[in-house]
């Protein structure tokens, strides 16, 4: 335990070419929360501890309070500024990667739009429009997440554009982080009969995609040589006319098809490749605007996401990936990273290979790993006690807390998410137990003013 | 309060302890579990024949005394199993069954009762499936025993009734509705009175209109003891329940987010659960689980802890299972720190007594 005083000064891991201007989630209020102590990870903890607020972002952390009395235009004092004194322990909140967070209807469309893009159906007074999003915010932000993915649907091999999202001071989502392209591939479909081809029709979509834009750039070839190709169309025309007159290419009765004067074919006007809302998607996130979130099982499917890595150097995410840790090392070596599920799925059979061996399995194999809710409604209350049975078979603290935290917020782009530092989110868990997996005492969330 | 209770490689676990060896015991743990989940440092538990005889600070029982690292918490008790049985509980050829026997399905040699045991779980209430009105008889197993097979506490505890229309009008030989469930269930009554129901009949209630009914039976017949599993979406009727004791699943696969707002709903209106494991999904840990999430959705950590061991005991009128008290049944269990923190583990656990499980360290299972 730290105990000396000073003031933590980390530089937010997001550099500013990464961030769009963010939207305004409403936070206002300067303060400074006095706690018995911080948990900044597993193994390092100050108290007491003295965290700035300002504007829901962390201003300054220290173990002693370092407000500064503030005058007026006449030097008169006035304060220091609010202090709230708490019991127990602050520490970020956590970020869940993947979650079953859509806009209404996106659930119950029975053959949705593969161009869909959340950010487009986001309504703008969720609480009233949309109730199931809004209980489900509600039942997440009281389980100490800070921020959340919003996905485009589930169970199908084309989602659309899904979105990571953060909390306004009204509670209600706001997109946040970079957009992402989400596919279920495999047994992750749920279409029986197509599951063992779509991971193929996923690969083959990208190669399509790429050979539309090499014709692309065969139309722009074809299209400048075209002026050039009508001209000498027009001299051998002109030709042929001399030799054989306007209407030798007539047909006479008399004269063998075969052997009538045949004048030149006219070279065909370029046409111009034909424009797909789904290819553009791919194409994008080809050219890296968006990341592709693909939610892989089995081992067939994981090998199509390396593929795909390999082919194209899309900046790829694993969500599920029950049998990711048998490629952990190959998985390393393409930096992809692996969203797991905390709690089963029904396309996996836990069976013979539960959740720590395959966790630890991956982290040991280098591969950055994230622990979310995994689609299960409302399991977010499970992450941290999941996280907690974890360590305690084995897995190492740190570890554990960064997949709950740092992972999923680089995960999603929210590089000011998932830590106790200058500038973070300043929505933070408050337990009084031993530790935010402690279930033994108390917990709530601290969101900002 | 304790503050860490860190595994360290030199704690001693229990000592390989069996009734007939023993005169008394004195355990001194770092702290035990008192009922009301708080931690209580310095306290002993004298264990003799089986039972408790003592908890204080200073006994005044002599007997050999154990160190032992860790926190010693009462077993765990499954309000509704279904785990360890070998057969469908259930019996297909009538509407009402009530002298099926879930003991008889019962395989005392599955290693799932042992699994249990490893998480802490002492005792489980196996019932009948509640696929008939009267569906038959519970029975109370002791998960583990030093012969590695679980033991039959009581092979007949409560009749278990159901108003699961889903479950009791499937077209078989019952009713059709939970209309004709209710029939079914006043046609007993009157034919064979209350004995039909047995002193401490346990219903499976799914809806506001079977729960008010089996209300209003049981008051027609005085029966003040009738206890409710609350199966569907307790979202719509678990108003009706405030100030009781209610079974509820544990926390399973597919729940919705407004079960968080429910628990908090149920908790402020002074409803006690009791967790049991059938009708969801199965998981070793999960009465553990469930109580981890109802601490952390209604910030209620006694009631949490509760829910897993001295309201399942409760519901079944039993006051030596469930709790570490004096004359309750020495099932305990000594985990590495609170076993409602997710990083505690369980070092080693005693039935009646007995040392039927101790933790591996070496290979950290």
């Amino acid at each position: 335990m730290i105990t000396a005083s000073y003031i933590i000064l980390i530089a937010s891991a997001i550099t500013a070419s990464q961030q769009q201007e963010p939207a305004s989630a409403g936070y206002e209020k300067s303060y400074v929360i006095h706690a018995e102590s911080a948990w900044l990870s597993p193994e390092n903890k100050i108290s007491p501890a003295f965290i700035q607020v300002a504007s829901g972002k962390i201003g300054w952390i220290s173990t002693t309070d370092q407000r500064r009395e503030k005058t007026n235009i006449l030097g008169q004092s006035q304060g220091k500024g609010a202090l709230i004194k708490v019991k127990g322990t602050l520490a970020p909140g956590i970020v869940d990667a993947w979650t079953s967070f859509s806009p209404q209807g996106y659930t119950s469309d029975r053959k949705s739009s593969a161009k869909r893009d959340v950010r487009d159906s986001l309504p703008v007074q969720v609480e009233i429009a949309d109730l199931q999003l809004y209980s489900q915010v509600l039942a997440a932000r009281e389980a100490g997440v800070a921020a959340v993915y919003l996905s485009p649907g589930w169970s199908q091999l084309r989602l659309g554009v899904g979105s990571p999202a953060e909390f306004t001071v009204l509670d209600l989502p706001q997109v946040a982080g970079r957009p992402m392209l989400d596919f279920a591939i495999g047994a992750a479909s749920g279409d029986l009969f197509s599951a063992t081809y779509n991971g193929q029709e996923l690969y083959d979509a990208f190669v399509e995609a790429q050979e539309w834009r090499d014709s692309f750039d065969d139309y722009d070839t074809k299209l400048e040589e075209f002026p050039e190709k009508l001209e000498k169309y027009q001299e051998k025309l002109q030709k042929f006319i001399d030799e054989h007159g306007p209407d030798a290419s007539e047909k006479e009765d008399d004269v063998d098809e075969k052997d009538a004067p045949k004048p030149p074919k006219r070279p065909k006007t370029p046409s111009a490749p034909k424009v797909d809302g789904q290819r553009d998607l791919l194409l994008a996130a080809m050219d890296g605007k968006y990341a592709v979130r693909i939610q892989a099982e089995r081992l067939s499917d994981i090998r199509t996401v390396l593929r795909l890595r390999d082919q194209f150097n899309i900046d790829v995410v694993i969500l599920g990936g029950f049998e990711a840790d048998l490629l952990a090392d190959e998985l390393r070596l393409a930096q992809i990273p692996v969203v797991l599920a905390a709690t089963p799925s029904h396309h996996t059979n836990d069976n013979g290979r539960d959740f720590f061996s395959r966790y630890q399995s991956l982290v040991e194999g280098g591969v950055k790993v994230a622990i979310a809710s995994g689609g299960a409604d409302g399991h977010q209350m499970m992450l941290l006690t999941r996280a907690g049975d974890l360590i305690s078979l084995g897995a190492d603290p740190v570890t554990v807390w960064e997949s709950l935290t740092t992972v999923p917020a680089e995960i999603l782009g929210m590089g000011d998410y998932g830590s106790l530092s200058r500038g973070s989110s300043a929505t933070m868990l408050l337990f009084e137990g031993n530790s935010p997996f402690d279930a033994s005492a108390t917990f709530k969330v601290h969101k900002p003013k | 309060m304790l503050t860490t209770l860190s595994l360290i490689a030199s704690f001693t676990l229990f000592p390989l302890l069996s009734p007939a060896q023993q005169s008394a015991t004195i355990l001194a743990p770092d702290a035990i579990v008192a009922a009301d989940g708080q931690l209580l440092e310095g306290y002993k538990v004298v264990i003799a024949d089986g039972k408790i005889i003592e908890v204080a600070a200073d006994p005044r029982t002599a007997g050999v005394e154990v160190r032992l690292h860790g926190v010693l918490s009462p077993g765990f008790v499954d309000a509704f199993a279904q785990l360890g049985a070998e057969i469908f509980l259930t019996e297909q050829s009538d509407k009402v069954t009530p002298g099926l026997l879930a003991v008889d399905g019962a395989r005392l040699d599955s290693d799932a009762w042992q699994e249990l045991a490893k998480h802490g779980v002492t005792s489980a209430h196996l019932v009948p499936d509640p696929t008939n009105v009267l569906s038959g008889s519970g029975a109370l197993i002791a998960t583990a025993s030093e012969a590695s097979v679980a033991k039959v506490t009581d092979g007949q505890t409560v009749q278990i009734a159901s108003l699961l229309s889903s479950s009791v009008s499937d077209g078989r030989v019952g009713p059709s509705s939970l209309a004709g469930a209710l029939e079914v269930l006043h046609e007993s009554v009157a034919t064979h009175g209350a004995r039909a129901l047995g002193s401490l009949p346990w219903f499976f209630v799914e809806d506001a209109a079977g729960t008010r009914s089996v209300k209003t039976l049981m008051g027609d017949l005085n029966i003040n003891s009738a206890k409710f599993i609350l199966l569907g979406d307790p979202g719509e009727y678990a108003g009706l329940f405030t100030d009781e004791l209610v079974g509820l699943p544990a926390f399973g696969m597919g729940e919705l987010a407004r079960r968080a707002e429910l628990w908090r709903r149920m908790s402020k209106a002074n409803i006690s659960v009791a967790f049991g494991t059938r009708m969801s999904n199965i998981e070793y840990n999960s009465l553990r689980s469930s109580a981890m999430a109802w601490s952390r959705i209604t910030r209620d950590p006694q009631a949490a802890f509760e829910s897993i061991t001295v309201n399942p005991a409760t519901m079944l009128g039993r006051d030596d299972i469930g709790r570490i008290a004096k004359g309750a049944r020495a099932d305990l269990v000594l985990w590495s720190a609170h076993p409602l923190d997710a990083q505690a583990r369980v070092l080693a656990t005693m039935i009646a007594g007995e040392t039927v499980y101790r933790a591996d360290i070496s290979t950290n299972n």
